[in-house]
Parts: C-alpha cells; sequence; structure tokens
C-alpha cells in the first residue's frame, strides 16, 4: 500500500490585482501518494503553476494546509522552508533556468553548495547526476553552448543531484520540439519508475501527460476531473484539427 | 570559499562592464595612494632628531625676514658647524617664462657653499665667487638651457630688491656648479654674493630670508633647534627651525590649506565613484534577480544570497585598492626626481590601511542596498518574469 506524500487540505489563494483580488485557487483538496507521476493540467490562469508553486515551497498558501510527509510545510518559517525546499524538492522549469556564467557541471552542483560535502565529492556527485541524464561528455560546457533539450536534461541533473523525494516541473516540455520533449518525458519516467521519485508535472501538452501516472484536470482553481485517457484523447483530437484548420493544404 | 567560483563567475558575466568599473575604481585608489602621503606630508611635522641640516625661518610669515645678525648668534652656538643665510632676490631673467625656469638667491658665499657640500664648483671658480662682489654662479642645468658660459655679463631686472641705478643689476658668472648627487639633482639655481646685494640695495639693508646650518651632533638637532627658537622668542622676528622639508612645507602651506585641498579632491573622486559604483552594481543585480530567485529556488538563504553580492563588491574593491595602492607606492618611488626637495613622499602603512578601510567601506555602501534588493526577491514572481 502506497503511503501519502502530500496532502493539501481546503487550500485557498488569491493574488491581488491593484487593489482587487483575484481567487487563484478555492478550497482545494488533493492527496498525492509517494511514487506518483502526476500530470496537472488546465487552461492557462487555471492555477496549476500556483499549486506547483505551492507544493514547491516556494509561495504559501492564504488558508489551509500542505503536509509532506506529515509535516505541515506551510507552518515553516521562511528559513525552515528554504532548507526543506533544498532537501526534499528538484524543480524543473519552463525554461531551464540555468546559470549562462557557469558550465553545466557548476550548475549542477549548486544545490550541493549548501552542504557539508567536500568539492571533490560535490564533483562527483554532479558527474554522476550528469551521467543519468545522459549528458556526462558536455560537463564543461556553459548553458550558451547545449540546445535547449541538453539544457533541460542538466535542470533535470540539478533537480536530482541533493536525491530529493519530489520533483516539480513547470511545463518542462514547453519550450522542447517533440523529439527532445519525448527524451525529457522518459527521462523523467524513469527517475520515476526506477528511482523512485515522486513528480508532478504541469503541462498543456496532452501527448506529454500521457507519461504521468495520473493526471488531473484543473480549472479557475479548482480540481474537476481526474485527467481519465479519454480527456487525454479529446485534447489531442482538439489539436488535431486545429492543426489541419491552420494547414488545410496538409 | 565554496562559493568563491560562484562570486567570481558572476562578477565576470559582462566583462566590458566589470572591467570599465574595476579601471575607474583602480585609478580612484591609484590617486589617493599617490594623493594620500601629500595629505600626511602636509600635516605631520617630521621628526628633528638626526637631521644634520637645519633651517632656521621667520616663524609667522615667509614674506617677514630675519635680520642678518641672528645668523652670527646662530653660528656661535655650541655644536652648530657653519652657519649661512640665504636671502630670496626674485628678479627677472629675459622674461617671465625664463626667470621661471630657476631661482636666484643672495647668499653668504662661502658658508653656504661649504654647507651644501653637494654642489660642486671648482676651486678657482670657488674662490671667485667668495672674492668678486659682482660674481654669480649657476648650476649646470641653466647654464646648459641659456647658453651661459664664465665670464658672461648675466641681467636681471629687480622686482623687489632695486638698487640706486632703478631696477637692473648685472652679475659676472665666473662658476657654474654640478651636483654631487647625480644627474637627477636640481642644478638649476642662481647664486649672488649677499654682501654686495645688500649694500646696493635701497631698501630692506641687513635682513635675510633664512639661515641654513650643519651640526657638529646630529644627536643634538632637536634641542639645538629648540635652543633657537627660544634664543629669539619675544624678540622683533621670532624664527621657527625645522628640516629643510618642513621648511618647504611650511612655504606652501601658506598659498593655503594643502592638506584640505588634497583630502578635497580625494572626498571629491570617491563620492564620484561610489555613485558610479553604486549604479552599475545596483544594474548588475537587477538584471539578474530571476536568477537570484532560482538560487533561493534551490535552498539558498537570504544570508547566501546577501553573502555572495556583497562579496562580489568587496572583491572588485579589495582587488582594484591593492593594484592601485600597490602602483602608487611603486610611482612614488620616483617622487625625488619631480620634486627633488623633498625625498620622503611614501605610502605608509597607515596610508594602505586606510586605502583598504576605504575600499572596505565603498563595498558596503555599494553593495549593501541591492544585496538586500536581491533577499528580498520574490521567488514566484521572479521566475515568472
Amino acid at each position: 500500500m502506497s503511503k501519502t506524500l502530500i496532502k493539501i487540505s481546503g487550500v485557498s489563494k488569491q493574488y491581488l490585482q491593484g487593489n482587487t483580488p483575484v481567487p487563484v485557487l478555492e478550497n482545494l483538496n488533493l492527496t498525492i501518494e509517494e511514487g506518483d507521476f502526476l500530470a496537472l493540467m488546465g487552461p492557462s490562469g487555471s492555477g496549476k503553476t500556483t499549486l506547483l508553486n505551492l507544493i514547491g515551497g516556494l509561495d504559501q498558501p492564504d488558508s489551509g494546509t500542505i503536509d509532506f510527509d506529515g509535516q505541515c510545510i506551510n507552518a515553516f518559517s521562511s528559513s525552515l522552508l528554504t532548507k526543506w525546499r533544498s532537501q526534499q524538492v528538484g524543480f524543473v522549469f519552463q525554461f531551464y533556468n540555468l546559470l549562462p556564467i557557469l558550465t553545466a557541471r557548476k550548475n549542477v552542483e549548486l544545490p550541493l553548495l549548501l552542504t557539508a560535502l567536500s568539492g571533490q565529492q560535490r564533483k562527483f556527485r554532479a558527474d554522476t547526476a550528469l551521467e543519468i541524464v545522459g549528458l556526462a561528455e558536455r560537463a564543461e560546457h556553459k548553458p550558451g553552448e547545449l540546445s535547449g533539450g541538453q539544457q533541460q536534461r542538466v535542470a533535470i541533473a540539478r533537480a536530482i543531484v541533493s536525491d530529493p523525494s519530489l520533483i516539480v516541473c513547470d511545463e518542462p516540455t514547453g519550450d522542447l520540439d517533440r523529439q527532445s520533449a519525448d527524451e525529457i518525458l522518459n527521462l523523467l519516467q524513469v527517475l520515476n519508475s526506477e528511482h523512485g521519485k515522486t513528480i508532478i508535472m504541469v503541462t498543456h501538452d496532452p501527448k506529454a501527460a500521457r507519461y504521468a501516472k495520473h493526471g488531473l484536470y484543473m480549472d479557475k482553481g479548482k480540481l474537476v476531473s481526474e485527467v481519465v485517457s479519454e480527456i487525454v484523447d479529446e485534447a489531442e483530437m482538439a489539436e488535431a484539427r486545429q492543426q489541419t484548420i491552420e494547414e488545410p493544404g496538409t | 570559499m565554496k562559493y568563491f567560483g560562484l562570486i567570481l563567475a558572476s562578477l565576470w558575466r559582462k566583462p566590458l562592464r566589470t572591467s570599465l568599473t574595476a579601471a575607474t575604481l583602480l585609478v580612484a585608489f591609484l590617486l589617493f595612494g599617490l594623493l594620500e602621503p601629500v595629505s600626511q606630508m602636509f600635516s605631520d611635522s617630521s621628526n628633528l632628531a638626526g637631521e644634520s641640516r637645519l633651517w632656521v625661518s621667520p616663524r609667522h610669515s615667509i614674506s617677514d625676514m630675519l635680520p642678518v645678525r641672528y645668523h652670527q648668534q646662530i653660528q656661535q652656538i655650541e655644536g652648530i658647524d657653519t652657519a649661512a643665510h640665504q636671502t630670496w632676490f626674485g628678479g627677472v631673467y629675459i622674461d617671465a617664462i625664463s626667470s621661471s625656469a630657476f631661482t636666484r638667491w643672495a647668499v653668504s658665499a662661502e658658508e653656504f657653499m661649504q654647507i651644501n657640500s653637494q654642489m660642486v664648483l671648482p676651486q678657482e671658480q670657488l674662490n671667485a665667487f667668495i672674492n668678486i662682489p659682482t660674481a654669480a654662479v649657476v648650476g649646470r642645468a641653466t647654464a646648459e638651457r641659456f647658453g651661459m658660459k664664465l665670464g658672461d655679463k648675466i641681467p636681471l631686472t629687480a622686482d623687489i630688491w632695486h638698487n640706486e641705478d632703478g631696477s637692473h643689476w648685472t652679475f659676472d658668472l665666473v662658476g657654474i656648479y654640478d651636483s654631487a648627487e647625480g644627474e637627477n639633482a636640481d642644478t638649476s639655481r642662481m647664486l649672488i654674493n649677499y654682501d654686495y646685494f645688500d649694500e646696493y640695495r635701497i631698501v630692506g639693508k641687513g635682513i635675510v630670508s633664512n639661515v641654513v646650518f650643519t651640526l657638529d651632533d646630529v644627536e643634538r638637532s632637536a634641542s639645538i633647534a629648540t635652543e633657537i627658537d627660544s634664543m629669539f622668542s619675544n624678540s622683533q622676528m621670532e624664527t621657527l627651525t625645522s628640516t629643510e622639508q618642513d621648511y618647504l612645507l611650511n612655504q606652501l602651506s601658506q598659498v593655503g590649506n594643502i592638506g584640505l585641498i588634497v583630502r578635497a579632491i580625494m572626498g571629491a573622486v570617491f563620492f564620484t565613484i561610489l555613485l558610479l559604483t553604486a549604479n552599475t552594481m545596483s544594474q548588475a543585480v537587477r538584471e539578474r534577480l530571476a536568477e537570484l530567485a532560482v538560487l533561493k529556488t534551490l535552498g539558498f538563504q537570504n544570508q547566501n544570497i546577501l553573502l555572495i553580492v556583497l562579496a562580489e563588491a568587496f572583491l572588485l574593491s579589495l582587488i582594484t585598492a591593492a593594484i592601485g595602492l600597490g602602483l602608487a607606492a611603486y610611482l612614488l618611488q620616483y617622487s625625488e626626481y619631480i620634486v627633488p626637495q623633498i625625498t620622503t613622499l611614501n605610502l605608509g602603512m597607515s596610508s594602505v590601511m586606510t586605502g583598504l578601510l576605504i575600499a572596505v567601506a565603498l563595498s558596503l555602501i555599494v553593495g549593501l542596498p541591492p544585496a538586500m534588493q536581491a533577499t528580498r526577491v520574490n521567488i514566484a514572481a521572479a521566475l515568472q518574469r
């Protein structure tokens, strides 16, 4: 029987647009099991990224609780939350967010600077992470010298280097071509199935969602439904229809 | 130390901008290193102990003169080897520009040449200088510059000391001196006989600009200086006995508070540098708020971010300060060729420490605001930019 890793209870979040409060998440409840690979789908502005930021400890809810492995993380102080993040969560962003001034290895090493590891141990771990993502030979290259897919793999290596139990991915394939996207999604699948990482991935792409074990559909700050294969199929069909309209000759 | 690579890489993100900022700081610290010893020189009075040659001058103003009898009185003090006196003649040689190339002094010839043993004059020329009332000697530099040769008549037009004929004085060039201190030593001065000058000037007879003397025992320099100044205290003209360097600085100080002027210049330089560097640092941090947000996402605490941004400012400031001060120390070795009378211009440890303290303060002032800004980055908002 799987263990509950994340439990979200009655979480609400709103932002201010000028002086007007705009609700983003409303009384949201969700449980995520350890070892799950969850795809969060939904239209822009539906609250997917906000939910991801709350789960990853990058933001705080206005109300409700977020429990991680039995600990209420939104009760943590800012400093403790930062420390928790460095130990428990790996982040993968749409635009990679690598530091352009550092080599791939140095980028991957960044989270390890916060540990007591020696320089040699940090290098060893960074190289191992790069090897897992298949980029060991590009360790000395800077992000500007790598393709989009390679940069995202470096970002994934950075996300796993401190061996977190949770990886949160915000549109990890949004900036990639189909082939690179599939490589990244395969890699995430391997990290989930073989390394036991719990992965939560926000995506617009129904094909990407197919790589996840589960899917959830959000709209207007609420979880509307479990993304069953029919919804993905429907989304893919809609996408195909749209392409036919745009390219009638093909 | 484990952040050093990250700090260095961040600093070198835009090499041109960093180089220009570093060059600006370097020039500021170079200027500081060159001017601080000047400022120190005007604020410190030197220790008389161990000085073999001292100057006695009017205590209150460079425009005052000493009675010539002071010379005899000083000569009689026990422990004094030789005393000479000299009087500023001034005057115009050919025109104002030519005149500014060398100074002209009326001296007690025999004693003066004895005291200034670095001025090398052949014996027959020295005899002529001492014995011929209208005699004059010039240094090699001046002789070569104006094509003067022995036997020439040197006309001077008086601007202070007029004679019975009006303002025209004529001297016979009987000697050209070299310096025993080498090629770079000053050999520009022209010397004339005081007795002849004093006899024919129509005002100010019996007064001199200052008295210079050498000592039998250099260990007694401080006590003899005190004795001389005490001797003439409460007299018609009080004296100040000092080293040659202090005498010159004292003269310069009467133009204005040179030390204060120098410090004001340094202050203006650093204030300008402060504004420029602060602006550059703020801009550099603003440009990478998203990257700093990534670091915070990865678990870097606010104090880590503060440390990294501040360390960049410290590194830049301290490296440029070290290079600037080092360069200044190197260049100050050559100060004696620029101002031969002042040979003590060097960058002392206190000046170096002051420079480094300024570097630290500068880093804090320019680094702290952007560092604080960096710690306040809202991760979610910064990542969405």
